[in-house]
């Protein structure tokens, strides 16, 4: 009895020993067919990440840094919004030096409440509640996305619905654009949506917490600017089935730019269509500005 | 409905065991019952929120010495905030154990142990914090010959009502080195070793993630004489996950303690250093969940209300400390001692971040994805975290009255640990108080004292400072108390803590029932904290043991 008791412990402590993952560089998987572009023949899942930061959060560029490593792998898949609430000590502006940007959203804080904003640095996901959270934590951004993009075969999903945006440019002083948003349904859409629309814009050098370290020159980007058509934005009915309807947005009575947002090159204009009674968003979309055009 | 079942429960085993006069059978257990309400309160921020009720009611029975089956049902009615995920009731725990089959004690079902300090493993119950990571398995419990224990552990952790995704194995031997070698030696010698794995399945697509998590722990302790000493080291290989950012660093820690004691003087000297050594029975955990490991934490547990205001909580990712603790009780019929004696303690203890340094010029620390960083084992981080010198002075004045008076320095640097609350358009800052207390006790008669407190913080930051004072009489079987907190150096709205306590002692039975505010702050034991938000309004605290 003795022997086999030993016998058992060393097999035991052997199975222990022997079932360790040692993992070598490069950590990162590789994926022959998650990045999805806007540009080829079939129209592409995207997913709207609306990411809750703050200047002041020393957290929040790890969780950037991730995004940033999600969107090399998911490419166009991924829409990104950088929210800054209104109500939180890690988006508060100082008064000068290097963190008095005001990157606050009144937007986001209404977003922030509906959803149950916990702390930084956190995210939506297309709205999608996982086990009763909408705000997901840094290591549930990539299995949430993954799961949002392929089914459990492995093949990638299509979208209920395809967002295009077109936009013209009228006043390049005032900033005044005309944006075109089509909707073209790809399948039968049962249930009640609203169409959101958005400027965002990228390359502001800011400071920055990151770590114990204060960044002066960070680069701040998908900074969540001005809600077009409100944080909610507007009805576009329900029972929607293959119409190809468009909603045309003029900017010039409700965007403020101001001295600490002037470029408009910078810029790019994100609408989203999602289902009022789930909150989920089903598809969005993001159109860079370019002057030049 | 709970009750009904609660009455048919007990009127089934009374009747078993008891009625039927089974000797070898015995059924004990204890009964832990709390209520409150919470009434709105702007001033200190109290919300209204429904009565909360929590009950934890054990029963265990024993066949002889040879099984236990034990259950414990729990009850939780609207949880305080932190505790939402415990809502509902149920069975909270069962076992059955087996021992004394041939030097082997087995248990099925939940079972709580540790190896060592808890260094690797550790699993408790503890529902003030709202902990309870029971292993839900196998554990066998081996004594091949005298000298030598042998644990053996596999199961999942316990999560609120589920369990956690990761499957726990471990092993742990404890040797008694007298009994081998040196047997007539002053010297005790015991020498200890644990291995634990976690395996959770990687279901990331951006990370390959290490399915196996090991690690070990070696450690060792050594008496002679009035001298002790004792140390522990663990090792945990690369264990990416939320509460360390992803990165593919091993983890390390270590403990080292040293004590001396005579009649009137011991000291002890202690030091520890933890580097991203957070484990957890799933990657993706945060707060208090699915924690497979506990770090002792090397800082004076705090019992006075003052005092713990500005707690040290454990630093899992990484932290760097010492303690030195003394006692000496100056002889009887001296000067200073007087006719009973004097004591005084001296408690000094500090812990600083680790070193850590970026692996390459193009990555950041803690970048998810990388080594994360690189740490000189012997260099302290830059940043201290906390700091706490405490002089305490007890005196018996004669054979009625006795009083002790306690100095207290903190340091808090809550710019880094940010585990305070703090006012709208502030900031963490680094705290600095100092906080004085006396306290008298006078013994009417046997079993009959009273007792008053008076405490002071003051600090020049955060919620500035606090006085408070109590007057507690225990009368033989019943106690009495009313204290009150004031925060009269508060930057914006000073504010009252009063409360006051009633309750009866009986046996092995408690009842205290309370009226009185709680300031919202850090409830810590051991350097694992939880918030407690403000509340105002009435409660009841039955314990019962049968």
């Amino acid at each position: 009895m003795k022997t086999i008791n030993i016998l058992a412990i060393i097999t035991f402590t052997l199975s222990i020993l022997t079932n360790c993952d040692k993992i070598e560089p490069p950590y990162i998987e590789g994926c022959a067919n998650c990045c999805g572009e806007n540009n080829s023949t079939q129209p592409i899942k995207r997913i709207l990440i609306e990411e809750f930061t703050g200047h002041k959060c020393s957290n929040c560029p790890n969780g950037t840094r991730i995004l940033e490593g999600l969107k090399e792998i998911y490419c166009d898949h991924l829409v990104i919004v950088a929210c800054h609430p209104t109500n939180q000590d890690f988006t508060a502006p100082n008064d000068f030096g290097p963190l008095s940007t005001d990157f606050r959203k009144e937007e986001c804080t209404q977003i922030g409440n509906e959803f149950g904003f916990w702390g930084f640095p956190s995210a939506l996901i297309n709205r999608k509640n996982i086990d009763n959270n909408y705000f997901l934590f840094t290591s549930e951004w990539s299995e949430t996305i993954d799961n949002l993009i392929f089914d459990s075969n492995g093949n990638k999903l299509t979208p209920d619905l395809e967002i295009d945006i077109n936009y013209q440019i009228n006043n390049i002083d005032t900033k005044e654009l005309n944006i075109d948003v089509s909707l073209n349904y790809i399948n039968q859409l049962d249930s009640n949506y609203n169409l959101v629309v958005l400027i965002t814009e990228d390359n502001i050098i800011s400071g920055q917490y990151d770590g114990d370290q204060l960044i002066e020159n960070y680069v701040h980007n998908h900074i969540y600017r001005a809600a077009i058509n409100g944080a909610w934005g507007e009805n576009i009915g329900e029972n929607l089935n293959f119409n190809y309807p468009n909603f045309t947005f003029n900017t010039k009575h409700n965007l403020n730019w101001n001295e600490q947002w002037d470029n408009l090159d910078n810029c790019a204009i994100v609408a989203y269509v999602y289902d009022i009674t789930t909150n989920e968003v089903i598809q969005s979309f993001e159109r860079k500005i370019n002057i030049i055009d | 409905m709970i009750k009904k079942i609660f009455l048919i429960f007990f009127l089934s085993f009374n009747g078993f065991f008891f009625g039927q006069g089974i000797n070898n059978f015995s059924i004990n257990g204890n009964l832990n019952l709390n209520g409150q309400t919470f009434q709105e309160d702007l001033q200190i921020g109290a919300e209204e929120r429904d009565p909360n009720l929590t009950s934890n009611l054990n029963i265990f029975i024993k066949y002889k010495n040879d099984i236990t089956a034990g259950i414990r049902y729990d009850i939780y009615k609207n949880p305080i905030p932190g505790f939402e995920k415990y809502e509902g009731n149920g069975i909270g725990n069962r076992f059955i154990q087996f021992q004394n089959i041939k030097n082997t004690d087995i248990t099925l079902g939940h079972f709580y142990d540790q190896f060592g300090s808890g260094i690797l493993f550790r699993s408790y119950f503890d529902p003030t914090l709202g902990i309870d990571n029971a292993i839900d398995g196998l554990r066998l419990k081996y004594n091949p010959i005298s000298g030598i224990d042998l644990i053996g552990i596999i199961g999942k952790q316990k999560n609120y009502w589920g369990l956690g995704p990761g499957l726990i194995r471990g092993f742990d031997a404890n040797i008694f080195i007298n009994n081998f070698i040196l047997k007539n030696s002053k010297s005790i010698m015991t020498f200890g070793l644990s291995f634990v794995t976690k395996k959770q399945n990687d279901d990331n697509p951006v990370y390959i993630l290490p399915e196996n998590v090991g690690s070990w722990s070696g450690r060792a302790t050594l008496s002679n004489g009035n001298w002790s000493f004792e140390g522990e080291y663990a090792y945990k290989i690369n264990d990416p996950s939320q509460t360390n950012n992803y990165i593919y660093k091993n983890g390390n820690s270590i403990i080292l303690s040293t004590s001396y004691s005579i009649k009137g003087l011991g000291f002890v000297l202690s030091g520890k250093r933890v580097d991203n050594m957070n484990y957890r029975s799933d990657r993706n955990a945060v707060l208090q969940e699915l924690n497979i490991n506990f770090l002792t934490s090397l800082n004076k547990q705090q019992s006075y209300s003052l005092a713990s205001i500005y707690p040290y909580v454990t630093q899992p990712n990484g932290e760097m400390g010492i303690q030195f603790d003394c006692f000496y009780k100056i002889p009887k019929k001296t000067k200073l001692g007087g006719k009973y004696g004097t004591e005084l303690s001296f408690n000094f203890s500090n812990c600083f971040d680790i070193n850590r340094e970026p692996i390459s010029e193009e990555t950041q620390i803690y970048e998810p994805g990388t080594l994360g960083y690189e740490s000189n084992f012997l260099k302290i981080g830059e940043k201290k975290l906390f700091q706490e010198l405490n002089i305490e002075l007890k005196k018996k004045v004669n054979r009625k009255l006795k009083f002790s008076s306690t100095y207290i320095n903190v340091y808090n640097n809550d710019k880094i640990l940010k585990a305070q609350k703090i006012l709208e358009n502030s900031s963490h800052e680094e705290i600095y108080a100092n906080i004085f207390i006396t306290e008298f006790e006078y013994k009417i008669k046997p079993r009959y004292t009273v007792k008053s407190e008076l405490q002071h913080l003051e600090t020049n930051q955060h919620f500035g400072n606090w006085g408070m004072a109590l007057f507690e009489a225990n009368l033989d079987k019943f106690f009495f108390s009313i204290q009150d907190l004031y925060n009269y150096g508060h930057p914006e709205n000073t504010a009252h803590y009063y409360s006051l306590t009633m309750g009866v002692v009986k046996n092995s039975h408690r009842l205290e029932l309370r009226y009185g505010k709680v300031r919202a702050g850090l409830f810590c034991v051991g350097g694992i904290c939880r918030e407690v938000p403000a509340s105002n309004g009435f409660s009841i605290n039955l314990t019962s043991s049968f």
